[in-house]
């Protein structure tokens, strides 16, 4: 039984060492001061998308060049840069959800991944309804 | 409130429909109590549960018709064919509309595992009573999932897919008895989904979730009987045509992803792809384990628990997909049905059955039984408080499994020798269940969240994170699956062949993984290890096949594993050479991350673009009922290839584009691969067109305006049937447009027919020009004269902003794929015949 043993020991230790740090070193979310604070590193923070500044994509100047304008849990607003084309529907997200890191006053996402509200179906049938009937 | 009665409603085909899932509910849970009461192999019990499983089988083809037949008759008075259906839903897709929505998909499943129950009855002998009891209360658990039916307004056990439109939504229409007049057509199936990959990959993955209750059902039967060896005979075929259709499935699944979906490959590692990769892990170290148990009798308990938590995991698996509890974190889970209370149950239940058959004496298995069914049953009312106390007893219960189970097995297997085969086999399968355990905890996040109250995020990179703890993972894995088919069971006597064997088949692989370093041009050296690592399996397992194996029948493991090895340089070299040929690199590369993230490129319509080997311009759109197809034309620098792709987009009522999907060429040794980010809006104000003006033209004129120069070169004569209009001649103006480098083409028409003359105009918006054409009697009685009106705006450029790839060799995963589907074909065909003789 003995080289099993060691096997089964060394692989079990292993597979402890990966939950431990997955589940103990993961990184929660954050606020726009915790990535300023450290901007060699990647935060990922959540918050409301501000609708009264601008939001810039102009795909002839930049197709890689999206800006808006960020508000973290603490209510600090910061403008996000990221490197991939607006998407459409994007006015209508609330939350947003990124991973980045602070640059000067910015922050650059590498990841941005809006939060559309939820459509009501009831919402759409009536819709619908109305449709058919006109 | 008011009884309302209302007019025009097919009410009979549900009922039947609900009459028959009652039915198969009832007939399951009968036919699995006769089942566990039928004492002997031949008794008047057992006749009646294959009687009742009979019955069962009949009731859920029922439910699946009815539900067909709602679908293809477009009941839209039912919930379920108002959400995935329309009236324009071609037949093929009809029967996709089962897996849109959750009761359709746990249906396939339900009806799988009928016709497997229906095929264990006439083979499985001796293990028939244990097997089939295990797989009727399955279907009872599953067909529980369609019922239904609320519990004095508490509790709603199941979600029927017979549910009426205006019993499931509250909306003010359904106050008019004449509702159905304006519910037309349904919502519509999701246009993903309307895709060949997508009729025959989630059937296909269905099948292998089913046919992991066989093996768990067999081991569950032999833990009651007490014989810890003779239950895998009979169970190694249906385990390795569940790992075939299974792995068979996991690889459709990626590639439809690839072929549409725009994230641009065919893993995600997406929390449900995670859910369907979990099992077939587990399924195929529980398969080798099988194996050792099945040659040496030893790794009892290993093998036992693998087979089990394959099983187990198929139900977590459902619990994640199914209850919301993955939330935002995947992109593809089902929507909440309220259901989750009863998957968690599903998945308890189904834990404890090994404990409960472990445990020998009727009395300590009801003192079991009692206080676990309660907490179980408490667990949708009050899940917090009957949580920990079921966690604690399941984790407890576990223990007493392997103690009790370890006490049984009375003859240990002989002392482990590392020069057995049987010890590197086992070390293989503890290094699979190792990655398994690694996407399971990785997946688990959501869960162990809600459990928990913590607030942990998923990685940033969900891809490089899974990638960075599989990939040593699978080396180790690619390393054993190359030696240990040279070792012999138990001890191998020749020690110097065996280490010859060994040695030189790994010397070859290292000058065959030179030449592909150099081939490929790969410099990392984790990928150099990786590449030897698939060759090295390719190679050795090629290299016993030629040596060993003399007849057919056998080559099944060696060719799975060489499929493996092939599968292992695909994911490499495609991925580590994939080519981002949008990538700008003309910028500022100050900064080269950042540079190396902007991987979008603006496409003016009819400009030429050099794309890495290709010049590649965008040249119009097709619209159809729901996209607009982008046609991209791809010309390769030295002209031997021409190809337009049309990656489509769908768009919202404003014109924005919601979502997207790729199109993808397909070369022996590479694809190309083009997918849209962006499309403009359309203008938000009219257009104003001015300075118009008319001119008598004659083949070959040209006009200059200040947008370019307009050259007419012919007429066309057409039918106007073409374009819908009946017994109406077409004249079609061809025009070019020449803007710069840019030319673009205009047809603007005229027509006529018995009553009148008519012409449709035609806007080039990106040269700011509207064309009308009308043929004309001339001024001085002459023959007719073409006249050409010209009208001038802004113009306003038309452009895609889109990205593409190109992927080289990612066949060699494909082919990867197709060999390990034909090995464990080739070892289910020679295990079937092993069990008959």
């Amino acid at each position: 039984m003995k080289p099993k043993v060691i096997v089964l020991l060394v692989i079990l230790s292993v597979a402890i060492g990966y939950i431990m740090s997955t589940y103990m070193g993961a990184t929660e979310s954050s606020t726009f001061a915790d990535a300023e604070n450290h901007p060699d590193d990647t935060y990922h923070i959540t918050g409301f998308l501000v609708k009264d500044k601008p939001m810039e994509y102009d795909p002839i100047k930049d197709p890689n060049y999206f800006s808006f304008y960020l508000k973290d849990d603490d209510g600090a607003i910061r403008k996000v840069i990221s490197s991939d084309p607006k998407q459409q529907d994007f006015e209508r997200a609330e939350k947003v959800n990124m991973y980045g890191h602070a640059d000067g006053d910015v922050f650059r996402a590498t990841k941005v991944i809006p939060k559309c509200p939820s459509k009501y179906k009831d919402e759409q049938i009536n819709k619908e309804v109305q449709a058919s009937r006109s | 409130m008011k009884e309302i009665t209302y007019v025009g409603e097919n009410l009979f085909i549900g009922n039947l429909g609900h009459f028959f899932v009652v039915l198969a509910l009832i007939s399951a849970l009968f036919s699995a109590l006769f089942y566990v009461r039928a004492k002997e192999e031949k008794c008047s019990e057992r006749t009646i549960g294959r009687i009742l499983f009979g019955i069962h089988t009949i009731a859920v083809f029922g439910i699946f018709i009815t539900l067909f037949k709602i679908i293809q008759g477009h009941y839209f008075e039912y919930a379920y064919a108002y959400e995935h259906s329309s009236l324009d839903l071609p037949l093929r897709y009809m029967i996709s509309c089962f897996w849109e929505g959750q009761e359709g998909s746990f249906l396939l499943w339900i009806v799988w595992n009928a016709i497997l129950g229906v095929i264990l009855v006439f083979t499985a002998k001796k293990w028939e009573r244990g097997v089939l009891a295990i797989v009727a209360l399955c279907q009872v658990v599953l067909t529980a999932m369609l019922l239904g039916v609320n519990f004095f307004d508490i509790y709603t056990l199941g979600s029927s897919p017979f549910e009426l439109l205006r019993d499931k939504m509250h909306a003010p229409i359904f106050e008019s008895a004449n509702y159905l007049k304006n519910v037309v057509d349904g919502s519509g199936l999701n246009p993903l989904l309307q895709n060949y990959w997508m009729v025959i990959h989630p059937p296909t993955l269905f099948l292998g979730f089913a046919l992991t209750i066989v093996p768990f059902a067999f081991a569950i039967t032999s833990l009651f009987y007490k014989e810890h060896r003779a239950w895998i005979k009979p169970a190694l075929p249906w385990a390795l045509a569940g790992g075939m259709i299974l792995g068979a499935g996991i690889i459709m699944g990626g590639f439809w992803a690839y072929e549409s979906l725009s994230f641009g490959g065919y893993w995600a590692w997406d929390p449900v792809e995670n859910a369907s990769l979990i099992p077939w892990l587990l399924l195929i170290s529980g398969i080798h384990l099988m194996l050792i148990k099945k040659v040496t009798n030893g790794s009892t308990i290993a093998a036992y628990t693998l087979v089990i938590s394959t099983f187990i995991m198929v139900l977590y698996a459902t619990f994640l997909t199914r209850s919301g509890v993955l939330g935002e974190t995947s992109v593809h889970a089902f929507t909440d049905l309220g259901l989750a209370g009863q998957l968690m149950q599903f998945v308890v239940l189904f834990i404890w059955l090994p404990i409960i058959a472990v445990t020998e004496g009727a009395a300590k298995r009801w003192y079991m039984i009692i206080p676990v069914s309660i907490l179980v049953l408490l667990l949708p009312f009050y899940t917090k408080l009957s949580f920990y106390p079921l966690l604690a007893l399941t984790l407890a219960g576990l223990a007493w499994f392997v103690l009790n189970l370890n006490k049984q097995i009375k003859n240990h297997a002989s002392e482990d020798n590392i020069t057995g085969r049987e010890f590197w086999m086992f070390i293989g399968s503890l290094m699979l269940a190792l990655s398994a355990v690694q996407v399971l905890v990785g997946t688990s996040k959501p869960v162990f969240n809600k459990i928990f109250g913590t607030n942990l995020v998923p990685p940033e990179d969900v891809i490089a994170y899974y990638n960075m703890y599989q990939m040593p993972i699978a080396i180790v894995i690619a390393l054993l699956m190359a030696v240990t088919q040279f070792f012999r069971y138990r001890s191998t006597p020749d020690k110097y062949k065996l280490a010859k064997e060994i040695l030189i088949t790994l010397g070859i692989s290292v000058l065959l993984t030179v030449g592909g370093v150099y081939l490929f041009g790969i410099s990392n050296p984790m990928y150099v290890i990786f590449m030897l690592a698939g060759i090295y399996v390719f190679f050795a397992n090629l290299s016993y096949l030629v040596l060993y194996v003399r007849k057919l029948k056998l080559s099944g493991s060696s060719i799975a594993h060489m499929g493996f090895g092939l599968m292992l340089l695909g994911v490499l070299v495609s991925s580590a050479k994939k080519q981002v040929i949008t990538r700008d690199m003309t910028g500022n590369m100050r900064n080269f991350d950042e540079q190396s993230r902007k991987e979008n490129m603006l496409l003016v319509k009819g400009e030429e673009n050099q794309l890495g080997d290709y010049s590649v311009s965008y040249i119009g759109d097709s619209v159809s009922i729901n996209d607009v197809y982008f046609k991209v034309h791809y010309i390769s620098s030295d002209s031997s290839e021409e190809f337009t792709l049309y990656p489509n987009g769908q768009f919202d009522d404003a014109g924005r584009m919601t979502s997207s999907n790729p199109d993808t060429r397909h070369y022996l040794t590479y694809d190309v691969y083009t997918h849209v980010t962006y499309k403009p809006l359309p203008p938000s104000d009219s257009v104003k067109w001015e300075n118009v003006k008319e001119h008598i033209v004659v083949q070959g004129d040209s006009i200059i305006t200040p947008n370019g120069v307009v050259y007419f070169t012919g007429i066309e004569k057409g039918d106007g049937a073409s374009i819908g209009l009946k017994n109406t001649t077409l004249a079609k103006a061809l025009i070019k447009i020449k803007r710069g480098d840019v030319i673009l083409d205009a047809e603007p028409l005229f027509g006529i027919n018995s009553q009148t003359f008519f012409s449709i105009r035609q806007d080039v918006l990106e040269a700011g020009l509207r064309f009308g054409f009308e043929i004309r009697a001339s001024e001085d009685g002459g023959d007719p004269v073409a006249v050409l009106e010209i009208a001038e705006t802004k113009p306003q450029p038309q452009y895609i902003v889109m990205k593409g790839i190109v992927f080289p060799y990612i066949n060699f995963l494909w082919l990867g794929t197709v060999m390990m589907v034909i090995g464990f074909g080739i070892a289910t065909w020679n295990r079937l015949e092993l069990k008959r003789s």
